[in-house]
């Protein structure tokens, strides 16, 4: 199904602006520790959220005025806050208290739940994980929002790398980052049309997280880009923009 | 006093991750929820823990007296020595 997309903003240690992301590359990925500054999230929220769910946040704000009553919004994330889930889990297996904070924050629509009461939102809003997939998955639920009648859909996607105790299972080379995107049913001003494609998996799987890959063919305009998940082929081509 | 006053207020900045505070930006008899720092609920609950992590002190979830217990820091300090001497 063909969508336009509107505004897409992106955060990455060092990466902010569009600027900044021109010159991205999946061979070269952002290092470092550094967190977005979420100033859209008053400070004493904001103390209680890890990278995960600061980038989210960070992404999420900008895209928030052009929200409307009717625009859904959708949280994916394939692995969700993995470094505070292993926390509470190892504090369970050896019999400590779980931290209160912590475990309210620990579910996987945590971030989205916080940004829709911040922002007061009252549309229908989903959190996704959907395993090397999720990005298009989430990507497709947006789409069968628009193609069930709404006019926009607001997706975040936001991943971290895994916990050090999980990296022996990584599948896939990955980056603390996060992207928001406005998905429009409808040609709008200044939109780019974009289409989304699934094949049967052919070939070996890409090397790069799905998010890795869409920021690097969207920042690099390139007219078609691929994703090679562990059961498909997803293909994103953008489309010569017309009525 | 001062002692176990500055433990607590450091308690709270590192378990409640207020990391722009510091122990002096905590006054001792100021109120620590509502209008005074700001705490809420669940930092209600994450003190709780910490107290009993760190001072080994129990807390009964259903006292009348919780309210009064964590007012401020000076009552949380007043508390924690009155179950130490039990």
């Amino acid at each position: 199904m063909q969508v336009w997309v509107s505004q897409l903003h992106a955060w990455a240690p060092g990466l902010s602006t569009g600027a900044d992301w021109q010159g991205f590359c999946a061979d070269e990925l952002p290092l470092g520790d550094d967190k977005p500054a979420a100033g859209g999230v008053p400070a004493m929220t904001r103390r209680r959220l890890t990278r995960w769910g600061r980038q989210a946040m960070e992404v999420a704000e900008p895209l928030a005025p052009a929200l409307t009553e009717q625009t859904p919004v959708i949280f994916s994330s394939r692995h969700g806050d993995t470094a505070r889930t292993f926390k509470l889990l190892r504090d369970l297996a050896s019999g400590e208290p779980l931290s209160p904070n912590a475990f309210s924050l620990s579910v996987h629509n945590s971030a989205l739940g916080l940004f829709t009461i911040l922002k007061d939102i009252h549309t229908p809003s989903l959190a996704l994980a959907a395993g090397s997939d999720t990005l298009a998955a989430a990507w497709q639920e947006a789409c069968s929002w628009l193609a069930t009648g709404r006019e926009q859909v607001l997706l975040v996607h936001t991943d971290e790398p895994l916990a050090d105790f999980y990296q022996p299972y990584r599948d896939e080379l990955d980056m603390p980052a996060a992207v928001g995107i406005l998905l429009h049913r409808a040609p709008t001003a200044g939109a780019d049309a974009v289409e989304l494609t699934m094949a049967q998996a052919q070939g070996p799987r890409s090397r790069h997280s799905m998010m890795i890959n869409f920021l690097a063919g969207w920042f690099g305009h390139k007219a078609r880009f691929t994703h090679a998940s562990a059961s498909h082929q997803w293909c994103w081509a953008r489309v010569a923009a017309h009525g | 006093m001062t002692d176990i006053d500055n433990d607590i207020k450091t308690m709270i900045i590192e378990e409640l991750e207020l990391e722009d505070l510091s122990v002096e930006d905590i006054e001792t008899e100021a109120p620590l929820f509502g209008d005074g720092l700001g705490l809420d609920s669940i930092d209600a609950l994450e003190i709780g823990l910490a107290l009993q992590k760190r001072f080994n002190v129990k807390i009964d979830a259903n006292s009348e007296q919780n309210k009064d217990h964590f007012r401020s820091v000076a009552s949380l300090r007043d508390f924690v020595l009155a179950q130490q001497a039990q």
